[in-house]
């Protein structure tokens, strides 16, 4: 009585044989490891022009990643937005997309549920409940004789417009009064993706008086500086210097 | 296969610092790599798969650090985690019609990249592979096409060593014994071996 031939999966176990008939497929040592050699062939086959017909497809999402890459903001707000679907944080999202920089909730500008929900998910500075929450409540801010600095800058001020307090920031950064130890340089950087770019993104940061339509009457002094102010400068400003403006108020405007 | 060497090193600090010349060359030599282990585990969604694992490759291509198998082996890692996403987020949805991956691939239409692909003697091979059971295709794919040492294989399909070989060996013999069985002639398999076309006698 004849017995069957051993099955393949009886077959004497080779521990090497991979490797064999990958480095010496000619050295294959019966049909079987003959066939697999040519198998072996036809799986590790030079590229097929198939294979790689979207190359630059590719070569184009490499391209868009390495932009991303450089602009860390609008990388951070994709997976913020990808992430979360929360209607506030959406919200939130939208309003730094509106600010272009991130510098409206970078500096705290946002209204304060907005800026808490920024806070938590893209780690802008939290509500800073010692400062006035708002321009209506800051008697400073509302008065319509607020007074133009000596370089005719208006007051920044802690409002709604969402530009003041980075205008502040990045006319402090100009003037060289924003030292790089500081928590507000390091707020700025970290806004503008880098302190290597903080002057580029200052640049576009427009002026408070600029932003038409959005600016309320109290945003801004009512009467325009004067060259020659009718005041004398007072030695001691009435008000408590914010730590975002550049000039310490020295005249009362004229009507 | 194509393969870096030497270069490798280089072309991976280049594509790393944004140059998209040394991003081509790496995408050209573990791209091909990439698509033939995702045909034979996931079928048409390979395309789609191979496209998430390369997105995440750029996005992280600076925080890789290793030699060129390493390198396969990292796409091959983020690649399996897809899929296995794929196929949990597929098997949870009830209305799903579909559940398995490769079920999926069934209902997908062939573009022109596949059918062009299909003519050639690499896609026989990789559909005679995919009839091994699915751990075993796996492991003969990452031994022999991705050619990952049987430790770094054990790595990725979380498998002991000697399991790997184990599996290995029993998948090969499998298909050996179908590539010499009566549907496919000794000829033939000659004529693949010197032709290119391999296995196109055979319907697997």
């Amino acid at each position: 009585m004849s017995e069957n031939p051993p099955s393949a999966q009886e077959q004497p176990f080779d521990p090497w044989m991979v490797e064999r008939l990958l480095n010496e497929p000619a050295m294959a040592r019966d049909d079987d490891e003959q066939a697999l050699a040519i198998l072996f062939a036809a799986l590790r086959a030079p590229a097929l022009p198939e294979e790689l017909l979207r190359q630059r497809d590719y070569l184009e999402a490499f391209a868009a990643t390495q932009t991303l890459r450089t602009d860390p903001i609008p990388t951070r707000r994709n997976k913020m937005l990808a992430l979360l679907m929360a209607k506030t944080t959406v919200a939130a999202a939208a309003l730094v997309a509106v600010a272009g920089t991130g510098a409206a909730a970078y500096t705290g500008s946002l209204p304060d549920g907005l800026q808490n929900v920024a806070h938590h998910v893209v780690g802008a500075p939290a509500v800073d409940h010692t400062q006035a929450p708002n321009s209506h409540a800051n008697p400073r801010a509302t008065d319509k004789t607020a007074t133009p600095s000596a370089t005719g800058t208006p007051k920044a001020s802690h409002s709604s417009n969402g530009v003041g307090p980075a205008y502040g920031l990045c006319t402090a950064y100009r003037k060289g009064g924003l030292a790089t130890t500081s928590t507000k340089y390091r707020e700025l950087a970290k806004a503008a993706g880098g302190a290597d770019r903080i002057s580029a993104v200052c640049a576009d940061v427009p002026h408070p008086g600029n932003r038409q339509g959005t600016a309320k009457p109290s945003d801004r002094p009512a009467g325009k500086p004067s060259d020659k102010p009718t005041g004398k400068p007072s030695d001691h400003p009435t008000g408590k210097p914010s730590d975002l403006s550049t000039g310490k108020p020295t005249a009362l405007p004229t009507h | 296969m194509t393969e870096l060497g030497d270069g490798f090193p280089a072309v991976l600090a280049a594509a790393s610092a944004g140059d998209p010349q040394a991003f081509a060359q790496l995408w050209r030599s573990s791209h091909p790599i990439l698509i033939r282990y995702l045909k034979v585990l996931c079928g048409d969604a390979a395309e789609d798969i191979a496209s998430e694992t390369w997105l995440k490759a750029m996005a992280a291509l600076n925080t890789f650090d290793g030699n060129e198998q390493g390198f396969r082996g990292w796409l091959i890692v983020i690649a399996r985690n897809h899929a296995r996403d794929l196929s949990r987020r597929a098997a949870r949805r009830p209305e799903s019609l579909s559940p398995d991956l490769s079920d999926h691939a069934k209902v997908t239409a062939p573009d022109a990249a596949d059918e062009a692909l299909e003519r050639s003697g690499t896609a026989s091979a990789l559909r005679l592979v995919a009839t091994l059971p699915g751990a075993q295709a796996e492991m003969v794919m990452l031994r022999v096409v991705v050619g990952l040492d049987v430790a770094d294989v054990a790595r990725i399909v979380g498998r002991s060593p000697g399991a790997v070989r184990v599996a290995v060996h029993r998948g090969l013999r499998t298909l050996a014994t179908q590539l010499r069985g009566p549907a496919i002639s000794p000829t033939a398999v000659h004529v693949t071996q010197t032709a290119g076309p391999a296995l196109n006698g055979r319907d697997v």
